[in-house]
């Protein structure tokens, strides 16, 4: 028997369920499609509307083509954000694929390669009042400096796009005329001065074939083209949309017209960089908009430079060389505007008008697709001419395309380092510069001062339950999402990334909380200060969809700051309803409930909101903090303060952790602000955080839908609600356990299978509640004591009508051990009650055990909020399938077992369990882990030593190497597997100590062989396997399948005698193994390589055939199943458990 | 093992006979002279380069250098064996892309050339022996069902040793999506194997956490190369890519002279005159 996956648990990781396979990749658009933008406009130059498909008629090379798709885009141009009313737009803090194409698209290249130092203030006001007064606050627009190299960020927000503008900075090499104009000034000075006549003879001629800056010329320009061609690229993701580039640039300053390369000898590499340039963008469907800072003042800053030009044809140069130099460079801007459907904006300082109409030309035009009939991938350029029927209006279209070759695409594409395990579908998703619309998504990130230089980020990612398609399967509804997080700085490097894959299974009650309220993961970064995009891409497993988010995040240096504020976290009654699976515990903590990006809420809910403030201001002072909430028209509606002593909050690490609960239900629908600010008495400046968000009128949603609130700001105590399931829960597990026949998947066994992690956890407290009122009835209840922290009693979770029930319970549980058939073994009441306890522990552990394994895989439930602290990650073939959450069912057993008196170590009962539950998850590859545990109760155990020794080296194996090297872990988490030798190490003590205590225990003997083997102690290998060999031989094994054990004797010392260079005795062992196992390859692929090592060919052939071709046998072979054959017995040990119960009652 | 094998040679002589020669003048070869044979591809940058005779290569057989006797390139017939993971990773959309993979390559075979198919999980599974009649390679890959683990390390011994013949140029191509975890030999014992064949390894690995260094040694031991993709949906690209520079080496022959017969002889194959990258086998194990 061989099985092909396995489960382990492990201290950490993600989220509940998960498939090896992924669907099938969604490439994006088709080869053969093109595209084409038009805008049409009447003779005053407005946008011409209502044109119908039969109007527009498009040419390639002459021939008509057949429109395909044909659609008007109308993009009004004043859009105004319905959040930031009149007030000075308030940047949205969540960012959403939630329509996300519904404004322009620019892309603004700041040339810093080709534009003159002295006009980088002309350039950096033209593209500053772009974005200030041309972009409407729908609109994205990226800015790209030249020579940056990175790919470009788009975004919405402008302080970003404005705050990069402001870096620019012009650094052209001087142009050639100017060179050499500097070049004849030296050498006149030289021929006037006296001088050595070899060096004049020495001197540069000018103007000709010495031209120093000529190569940093040809790489200004090819950098410039280079990096149009990357930005054109980044938007060729985006389909149905007109992508305008506005290049502010003095143009391509190199004569690509000197083909004689006299003076310019790459004139053909920085023409066919333009070129490429062209080309790109004209297959991507992208207009260049060239505007010329020069202006009308080109002249006159280098004539102030060099003053008049020498008159003088025989250098090539003369007054007019600057002027044809500055029309050659705009002769380049002239075409790419042209060959792409740009306009040029050269000779005027009216950029203004340019703005004008380059939004006008993004915002009414048509789109135009087709297929051509004659399409071949074959990089050919291909003549277009677009046609309007109707008369006296103009066109403005590209006028042709250059077809892609047939690898570009592939070549081009981007490739950013994502998270491990990321699907093909998203890498692609998170590469590109741009959010995808499909799968809608909300993002929202805070950030958190953790010292001077990290910050920790909690982001909270939420998929739209509308846009999530589910399948039904066994009454459930079932899809798997894979949502993948990757952390991008300013430069465009990977600075962090995180993925998880989910698969929901849910019931019909937790399907319908997701369709209302979606699925949401929260996740935590830790960041150093500085600009990131935080890139999101989600995809889902049922109808392929998929969508991407780029949220735009700054880490303060909250080290530079004494007084800061960190960034705010919003949660609500309605929100928690969202199904978040395996929430950043820390992160949640902060609000009870996981944070939101929903900014839009109903009346009737009630917001929670945490902040933290950090205050290192001296001397000693008050600090105030106040939230409040207002209309845009700065109507206050909520306000609550909270003044602190900054000497009480220096003893708390110098924050503040601020949590208020906000109701709605005052709010009239409509838009607000939220703004917390933090007022020191001492020092002149304030901080503060402002979010916006809306309030929707109270669709006729039921008040019951909602959760209890949890915060004791946000409403009354819902413990409550909570305890009383809880005490409800108890008394189901009471009777569970009493009603649970043991090795049987009965009706109590499935109960419990049922307990979220969590639940079970809150089971161990109650049950040891319970215990202590069975010893003792007048036990008190409202304390509880953690024993690793005596000093420190916490209030127990009961109410008093929970302390009356929970007495009443044990007082049961009391009286059915008295009435318990079986003798009573002493009349002593503290023990019987002991021996009540301890057999409610024992059912219990047996009851959870049986619910673990007969119900399948042990796994959470997986619309069950899983415990946190263990997770089990499924694996096969030394790779992670996914991971999941622990049910906690095996965690709650060792908790209860560790509460059986006086010693569970002398429990037979307790050492069974170990043995049986360790011995059946390595058999069935389901991992639990707790062989070390078992280890430290029972040290003077062989089986236990075994068992765990026999874990160690699976561990140390390279299926469970290669799985713990490819496990993504969250920060802080660990998977517990040691490197091969340290698991070796393990496994070798082990072993020992299980032979120590029985020397005839020749399982330990032959696996304490391997390991020496595998630790290079061949010789002592070699000593114990011989001795096992011997004692397989002679009958005084103490194993009963003999035969099994022999053969692995055989096999591994076989390979010690070839690490010892023992041929011969290594030929018996195999041929002795062989002769085991007929069918087994393994002896027979040993015996082969051992015949070619001495040369003998034919008969490692005829071994090697032996081995792929057994005859009519089944092939079999025990090394395959090496990994598991050490738990062959756990169905024996897990009888003799069931049946412990029954004796010892 | 590979190189003293003067009945093939004077098949593979008449092959060419019949097949005119093309452009290389008539090479001669004294029968009863053991001849060691070559692999060699020479590119310059990533261009293979074309049209080279036996006058522009100069070979060192442990220094010491030797009359290229015989070289040639595309009127050698090939015997392609594919060593393919059907493992249970692959299942699903990957083994789709490995059968397309496997036929793609099967289509570029000329009639007189042989294939060869070998599947491996844990277990080793020769599907089909070297055979004209590709239909039966192709059936053998449609008939595969993924399961159980990897061991490619018993699968690269297994077609290293049934992929060399004694006619023909021999190409084993290694596909794994993962890393061993199931074999019983180990790397060192297959790639000394390697060693004395005369097969050329190239192997192909889906890019993962785990670095294939097995099939990165395997392929530079015999003078072969890994290709890495990111997806099992580059794999017919990754074959074809492989057959086509297969396609591109030239096969070197000489008869060692100045050298003893035994033991590691380590070669060193270089183009005289230019400065172009040559990948060959390390070397060959005499006696």
């Amino acid at each position: 028997m061989r099985r092909s996956t396995g489960a382990l648990v492990l201290v950490p990781l993600f989220v509940g369920g998960v498939r090896a396979q992924e669907p099938p990749a969604v490439f994006r658009t088709e080869a053969s499609y093109v595209e084409v933008d038009v805008f049409v406009a009447d003779a005053q130059g407005n946008a011409v509307r209502g044109l119908t498909r039969d109007e527009v008629q498009i040419f390639e090379e002459g021939v008509r083509q057949e429109i395909a798709t044909f659609t008007e885009v109308a993009l009004p141009e004043d859009r105004v954000d319905p959040t930031s009313g009149e007030e000075a737009p308030l940047p949205p803090d969540v960012a959403t694929n939630e329509g996300e194409l519904d404004g322009r698209i620019y892309a603004i290249v700041l040339d810093d390669a080709q534009t003159d130092r002295r006009r980088s203030g002309p350039v950096r006001e033209a593209a500053r009042e772009f974005i200030t007064r041309h972009m409407a606050s729908h609109d994205v627009a990226a800015v790209v400096h030249a020579t940056a190299g990175a790919p470009p960020a788009f975004t919405r927000n402008k302080a970003l796009l404005l705050e990069s503008v402001a870096r620019f900075m012009g650094r052209k090499t001087r142009s050639a005329v100017l060179e050499r104009m500097s070049a004849i000034d030296v050498q006149k000075e030289a021929l006037q001065a006296p001088a050595d006549p070899a060096e004049v003879a020495l001197a540069p001629r000018p103007g000709l074939e010495t031209d120093p800056s000529d190569g940093a010329r040809a790489h200004d320009a090819r950098t410039s083209m280079a990096a149009l061609e990357r930005v054109v690229r980044a938007l060729g993701d985006v389909r149905g949309r007109r992508k305008a580039i506005l290049f502010l640039s003095e143009g391509v300053d190199y004569d690509t017209f000197d083909v004689g390369r006299r003076v310019q000898r790459q004139a053909a590499d920085v023409s066919s960089s333009l070129q490429r340039a062209i080309a790109t963008a004209t297959w991507n469907n992208v207009a260049f908009y060239p505007i010329d800072p020069r202006g009308l003042a080109a002249r006159a800053s280098e004539d102030k430079e060099t003053g008049a030009p020498p008159e003088d044809r025989t250098l090539g140069i003369d007054s007019q060389s600057l002027d044809r130099e500055r029309r050659q460079s705009q002769q380049s801007l002239r075409r790419l505007a042209t060959e792409t459907g740009g306009i040029a904006t050269l000779d005027t300082n009216d950029f203004a008008a340019a703005f004008e109409r380059i939004v006008r030309a993004s915002s009414h035009y048509y789109l135009a697709g087709y297929h051509p009939a004659d399409f071949r991938p074959d990089g050919a350029y291909r003549r277009l001419e677009v046609r309007v029927a109707r008369p006296g209006v103009s066109v403005l279209a590209r006028n042709g395309y250059v077809r892609p070759r047939r690898d570009d695409s592939k070549e081009e594409r981007a490739e950013v380092a994502v998270a491990g395990g990321t699907s093909a579908e998203l890498r692609e998703l998170l590469a590109s510069a741009w959010p995808r619309p499909g799968l809608t998504l909300g993002v929202t990130a805070a950030v958190f001062k953790v010292g001077a230089e990290t910050a920790t980020v909690a982001v909270a990612v939420e998929v739209a339950g509308r846009t999530l398609p589910f399948r039904r399967e066994n009454d459930r509804a079932v899809n798997d999402v894979e949502v993948s997080l990757l952390v991008l700085d300013d430069a465009g490097r990977v600075r962090g990334g995180d993925r998880l894959l989910v698969q929901p299974r849910l019931t019909a009650q937790t399907h319908e909380r997701v369709e209302r309220h979606g699925l949401r993961f929260v996740r935590r970064l830790e960041l150093a200060p500085g600009r990131y995009q935080l890139r999101v891409a989600a995809r889902e497993g049922e109808e392929g969809r998929r969508g991407s988010v780029f949220y735009d995040l700054q880490v303060p240096e909250f080290g530079e700051e004494d007084l800061a504020i960190s960034g705010v976290l919003l949660t609500s009654r309605a929100a928690a309803f969202a199904l978040t699976p395996s929430p950043d515990e820390v992160v949640k903590a902060l609000l009870d409930t996981p944070p939101t990006a929903a900014r839009t809420f109903a009346a009737n809910d009630v917001l929670t909101v945490y902040a933290e403030v950090y205050d290192l201001l001296e001397p000693a002072h008050d600090l105030s903090v106040t939230t409040r909430v207002a209309s845009l028209d700065g109507r206050e509606v909520f306000r609550t303060a909270d003044q602190r002593a900054s000497s009480a909050l220096r003893a708390e690490g110098g924050g503040l952790r601020l949590k208020v609960g906000i109701p709605l239900a005052a709010l009239s629908p409509g838009a607000y602000r939220l703004r917390i600010e933090a007022a020191p008495t001492v020092g002149a400046r304030n901080v503060a955080r402002e979010v916006p968000f809306q309030v929707v009128a109270h669709a006729g949603a039921a008040t019951a839908d909602l959760p209890p609130p949890r915060t004791a700001d946000a409403g009354p105590p819902g413990s409550v609600a909570r305890s009383a399931s809880r005490i409800d829960r108890l008394e189901a597990w009471l009777s569970a356990v009493e009603g649970h026949t043991p090795g049987t998947a009965d009706g109590p066994a499935s109960i419990v299978r049922s307990w979220a992690p969590a639940q079970l956890v809150e089971l161990a407290t109650d049950v040891a509640v319970t215990n202590a009122l069975i010893g003792d009835p007048d036990h008190p209840v409202l304390w509880l004591v953690d024993p690793a922290r005596p000093g420190r009693p916490q209030r127990a979770p009961y109410t008093l009508d929970d302390e009356r029930r929970l007495r009443g319970l044990a007082r049961d549980a009391a009286d059915r051990c008295r009435r318990d058939p079986l003798p009573k073994v002493d009349t002593d009441p503290r023990r019987n009650a002991q021996r009540c306890v301890n057999r409610l522990l024992k059912r219990g552990a047996v009851l959870h055990t049986d619910a673990a394994i007969l119900f399948g895989d042990g796994t959470a439930r997986p619309d069950a909020v899983p415990d946190a602290r263990r997770w089990r990650v499924r694996f096969t073939d030394g790779r992670p399938l996914g991971t999941e959450g622990n049910a906690g069912h095996m965690e709650l057993v060792q908790a209860l077992l560790d509460n059986v008196a006086p010693n569970p170590a002398a429990d037979p009962t307790v050492r069974l369990w170990y043995i049986a539950t360790s011995a059946y998850g390595q058999y069935h590859e389901r991992h639990t882990r707790h062989e070390d545990r078992a280890v430290r109760i029972f040290p003077e155990d062989a089986d236990v030593q075994f068992l765990a020794g026999s874990l160690h080296e699976t561990f140390a194996s390279p299926r469970i190497q290669s799985l713990a090297r490819s496990i993504r872990l969250p920060a802080g988490a660990a998977h517990g597997i040691g490197s091969e030798q340290a698991e070796l190490r393990q496994a070798e003590e082990r072993f020992r100590r299980a032979l120590e205590r029985q020397p005839a225990f020749t399982e330990a003997r032959i696996r304490l062989g391997r390991v020496l083997h595998l630790r290079g102690r061949y010789e002592q290998a070699a000593r114990e396997l011989e001795q096992a060999v011997t004692a397989l031989s002679s009958g005084r094994s103490m194993a009963a399948d003999d035969g099994l054990l022999a053969y692995y004797a055989e096999m591994f010392l076989g390979a010690a005698a070839e690490s010892l260079g023992r041929r011969e005795m290594a030929r018996s062992s195999y041929t002795r193994a062989a002769a085991l196992y007929p069918g087994a390859p393994s002896p027979r692929l040993a015996l082969s390589r051992l015949a070619l090592s001495r040369n003998d060919r034919a008969a490692a052939l005829r071994a090697l055939r032996e081995a792929l071709q057994p005859g009519d046998e089944d092939r079999d072979d025990p090394l395959w199943r090496y990994h598991v054959v050490q738990g062959r017995d756990a169905d024996a040990w897990l009888a003799r458990l069931h049946e412990s119960l029954a004796v010892e009652p | 093992v590979r190189h003293a094998r003067p009945a093939a040679l004077a098949i593979l002589l008449g092959a060419i006979s019949a097949a005119g020669g093309g452009a290389q003048s008539p090479p001669t070869f004294s029968t009863g002279v053991e001849a060691i044979r070559v692999d060699v591809l020479v590119t310059d940058g990533e261009r293979p380069v074309p049209g080279l005779g036996p006058a522009d290569f100069e070979v060192r057989d442990n220094g010491v250098v030797q009359d290229v006797a015989f070289v040639t390139a595309e009127t050698v017939p090939l015997n392609v064996i594919m060593a393919l993971d059907t493992s249970g990773s692959v299942a699903g959309e990957p083994l789709d892309h490995l059968r397309s993979a496997g036929r793609a390559l099967l289509g570029r075979l000329q009639p007189q050339d042989q294939a060869a198919l070998i599947t491996f999980s844990h277990q080793v599974t020769l599907q089909q022996a070297l055979t004209r009649d590709f239909d039966r390679v192709g059936r053998g890959l449609a008939d595969v069902a993924p399961q159980g683990e990897t061991a490619v390390v018993d699968a690269s011994y297994a077609a290293l040793m049934l992929g060399e013949t004694d006619v023909g140029r021999d190409l084993l191509i290694v596909f794994t999506d993962g890393v061993d975890t199931a074999s019983w030999l180990t790397s060192g014992q297959v790639l000394d194997a390697a060693r004395r064949a005369d097969v050329v390894v190239y192997g192909v690995a889906v890019r993962g956490t785990e670095k294939p260094e097995f099939l990165r040694e395997l392929s530079r031991f015999t003078g072969g190369s890994l290709l890495e993709v990111d997806s099992t949906r580059d794999l017919s690209g990754a074959f074809l890519r492989v057959f086509d520079e297969f396609r591109q080496r030239y096969l070197i022959s000489y008869s060692p002279r100045g050298v003893s017969s035994e033991g590691w002889h380590q070669l060193q194959v270089t183009v005289k005159g230019r400065r172009l990258t040559i990948k060959a086998r390390a070397g060959y194990v005499g006696g």
